[in-house]
């Protein structure tokens, strides 16, 4: 499972040179959706790091999974009143969200085994 | 042009995915998903770039059989920099402009998906606010109270306080238990 956390490390640190990269390139819009996916893979390492101190090894993967669960909804909420009021970033960011959650989801599931 | 859409112009122009878009277009009009392989980015972040440059003027759509085509507006990019920089901005309504320009601020500030956020400490921000709840109210009717909060709350669950601000702003006027939009009708009594 430590793997898990290095992989949501390294993740941090690619999107971090994504998102300089890209304002260096003049995208600075696209660069913010990167930053957008950088502060979701930090908001998931921060949880990882409590349930791995505040659990078990054998209880951690289903409080995990469940934490995982807690701001889909809120997410695909904003996202379904961003496109119905026509906000084209505000449902790019959303979308960014809950595109990047799901890639932490099935990375966990399948270091998890 | 108004100073204000020069900028929005300028402001679309400085990055480069939408450079790119714009140079695709040149060639030929083209739906989302073309731009999207052409320029090797997804189709929502070519369609948030297209939104940018229809609003400053410079990309139009339209539609074609299954598709929703844009080309470009070539009005603004024939001007070249100089005549832009060269141009008098227009100064007639330069103050009913600019507060509008702050009227939109602050109603785009403290409102979300339709529905106010918090209700703004500032007299002069929160009349806006209780101004641009009044339009949910129809002109000439008399509501009940029990009516006029349900009107209220569709925006913020503290609807006490937002009805009493909007008759302490004469926005709305009362008498006893009836409330009608001020400046409308002189009032049912």
């Amino acid at each position: 499972m430590d793997q898990f956390m290095t992989y949501l490390e390294e993740e941090r640190s690619r999107l971090e040179a994504k998102e300089a990269e890209l304002c260096a390139d003049g995208r600075k819009d696209e660069g913010d959706i990167e930053k957008v996916k950088f502060n979701v893979y930090g908001m998931y390492l921060a949880i990882y790091q409590t349930v791995k101190r505040q659990c078990t090894p054998e209880t951690l993967s289903d409080v995990y999974l469940k934490r995982l669960e807690e701001f889909p909804e809120k997410w695909e909420i904003f996202l379904k009143k961003a496109e119905q009021f026509g906000d084209a970033k505000r449902a790019l960011t959303e979308r960014a969200k809950l595109e990047t959650l799901q890639e932490i989801r099935n990375r966990f599931l399948s270091f998890r085994g | 042009m108004q100073e204000a859409d020069v900028i929005k112009v300028f402001k679309c122009l400085a990055d480069k995915s939408r450079l790119q878009i714009i140079k695709s277009l040149v060639r030929e009009d083209m739906y989302v998903e073309q731009l999207a392989e052409r320029l090797a980015l997804t189709a929502a972040t070519v369609s948030f770039h297209l939104k940018k440059l229809v609003d400053a003027n410079i990309v139009t759509s339209y539609r074609d059989q299954y598709y929703t085509m844009y080309s470009l507006c070539e009005k603004v990019l024939q001007k070249s920099i100089y005549e832009i920089i060269r141009e008098d901005f227009e100064t007639d309504g330069e103050l009913e402009r600019r507060e509008e320009e702050y009227r939109k601020k602050v109603i785009d500030s403290f409102f979300e998906f339709g529905e106010l956020k918090t209700i703004p400490a500032q007299r002069k921000k929160e009349r806006i606010i209780l101004e641009e709840i009044a339009k949910a109210f129809e002109d000439e009717k008399v509501y009940t109270e029990q009516e006029v909060n349900q009107v209220i709350s569709r925006f913020h669950e503290d609807y006490c306080t937002l009805r009493r601000d909007m008759v302490g702003e004469g926005i709305m006027l009362r008498e006893e238990d009836r409330y009608w939009k001020a400046e409308q009708i002189k009032g049912p009594f």
